[in-house]
């Protein structure tokens, strides 16, 4: 081999080096390209289905919409933004959290009640759900797409890289979040709906004929309830609009101003399965089965705490899309299992004449009462 | 919803590749026969680029027929607090557990929505 075949055969490899790259780059950039093409048309679809939805409620309730000025309203409601209180000093960080989620909620409330006036109560919170799914996709499909430009822009392939691998994951969420689309418009209930479901069952099979619902809290209900010679109290969000109501508060209520001392507080939740498990099984813990942003699993903890209450927990298995989309069938099979694991923790841990809250924790979109 | 979408993007690239795939196939005939003849060997090579194109496009059509993109259906299960009679049909728009329906047709009693659920059926 002379010199310029070994230079030839320098080049070629340098050649093929940088091709390979450019092509393992270019294999990247389509693959995302063709998820961000999907999240745009899930956005735009979700975007559509708001509209849809407001025009809906506004012919049911016969009222009249501007169109255009409806259009603009949901773009800029999807576009708003919740800024999180400063966390550089974390204490005392729940109540301002809390205090800026409800303003959201209250805004967000206001938003829709100025575009329909008359609406009925669980359209207006099914409109929310759907305005605050679409946000998130919005958000999602905004978010990628940065991502996406910035490592397009500096040829990161590292970059590239890490947003490929978090792809499969975040359509998860996506595709969960479009779900509930369909479940929010037609008001059908979600995986999340398994512990309102479960409470809801509880107070259907042992309540009296002459059950009294109060609502405790803004949304919430409780229901007292005998069950083998204990006193159950029910609290749930207040079905059948989508809401998960202020179960932090309706606790506060009973065990700080009414003075009740439950032997145990049961919190029955929706919870993320790991790939292997079952969707629908059930398990049970201790501790408080909430999750969101962590501020009535902070104050339940706080009451129970500082009042010495046991705190139980049974959870409905299931998958991110399951928990947002309507229910699935091995989900709302297991609803009669959790029932019963709820009724068997009951008699198993607490005595007769006991005082024993349950807490049907999640969306109780479509679940009574 | 999306699902609507992905079928259509998979019929898309089906179709893509399918008409790639015969291309390749006709090429590779066309090349083999004029190697058969001719007996020259630029043929070949010609061949073997084929053979590799034809086997991207294979493995591309083969992860397509692979892809299985789920259809549900969502129902409701109605049923008699009575006499347990129950039946299952497509839920109407607003329609909610523990909702009171029609009375029951076997013994007259109250019937409310006992399950809304989404079933995969295929």
């Amino acid at each position: 081999m002379n010199g310029l075949d070994l230079l030839a055969w320098i080049i070629f490899l340098m050649l093929f080096a940088y091709v390979s790259k450019e092509l393992e780059i270019y294999r990247i950039i389509k693959e995302i390209e063709s998820y961000i093409s999907l999240y745009r048309y899930i956005r735009d679809k979700a975007v559509s289905t708001v509209i849809s939805s407001f025009r809906e409620v506004a012919a049911k309730v016969g009222s009249k919409i501007d169109l255009r000025g409806l259009e603009q309203r949901v773009s800029n409601l999807i576009e708003a933004v919740l800024i999180p209180p400063e966390a550089k000093d974390p204490f005392g960080i729940i109540p301002k959290l809390k205090h800026v989620v409800l303003t959201q909620d209250r805004t967000l409330t206001m938003e829709v009640r100025r575009l329909l006036p008359e609406a009925k109560a669980a359209d207006v919170e099914n409109l929310k759900n759907l305005l605050m799914a679409a946000h998130e996709l919005n958000y999602i499909y905004k978010a990628v797409e940065h991502i996406y430009r910035q490592g397009r822009r500096f040829k990161s392939l590292w970059l590239l890289i890490q947003l490929q691998a978090q792809l499969p994951f975040l359509s998860e969420y996506v595709k969960a979040l479009e779900s509930s689309l369909e479940s929010f418009s037609n008001g059908y209930p979600i995986g999340d709906s398994a512990g309102p479901m479960v409470a809801a069952l509880f107070i259907k099979k042992h309540a009296s004929a002459d059950l009294q619902l109060e609502e405790i809290a803004e949304n919430t209900i409780v229901a007292e309830v005998p069950f083998n010679g204990r006193k159950v109290l029910v609290v749930k969000a207040k079905g059948p609009s989508g809401v998960t109501g202020r179960l932090d508060d309706a606790l506060e209520r009973l065990i700080v101003r009414r003075g009740v001392k439950p032997a145990a507080i049961i919190t029955v939740d929706a919870a993320i399965k790991f790939e292997g498990e079952k969707s629908g099984m059930i398990v049970d813990g201790v501790g408080v089965a909430i999750g969101g942003l962590g501020i009535e699993k902070f104050n339940i903890e706080d009451i129970s705490t500082k009042h010495g209450i046991t705190l139980y927990a049974v959870l409905v298995k299931m998958s991110i899309p399951e928990a947002l989309s309507v229910m699935s069938k091995e989900v709302a099979e297991s609803m009669e299992a959790a029932l019963s694991r709820v009724e068997g923790i009951i008699n198993e841990r607490t005595k007769e004449g006991d005082t024993v809250i349950l807490v049907g924790v999640g969306n109780t979109v479509g679940v009574v009462p | 919803m999306s699902e609507e979408r992905m079928r259509e993007l998979r019929r898309r690239w089906v179709l893509l590749y399918s008409a790639l795939m015969f291309s390749i196939v006709a090429a590779a005939v066309f090349f083999l026969l004029a190697y058969a003849i001719d007996q020259d060997p630029s043929y070949s090579y010609a061949i073997m680029l084929l053979l590799l194109a034809g086997m991207y496009v294979g493995m591309n059509l083969a992860r397509l027929a692979r892809l299985r993109i789920p259809r549900y259906r969502t129902v409701k299960v109605v049923r008699c607090e009575k006499c347990g009679y129950t039946k299952v049909e497509a839920p109407r728009k607003g329609d909610y557990v523990f909702k009171e329906e029609e009375a029951c047709p076997r013994c007259g009693g109250n019937m409310v929505i006992y399950r809304i659920y989404r079933e995969k059926i295929g």
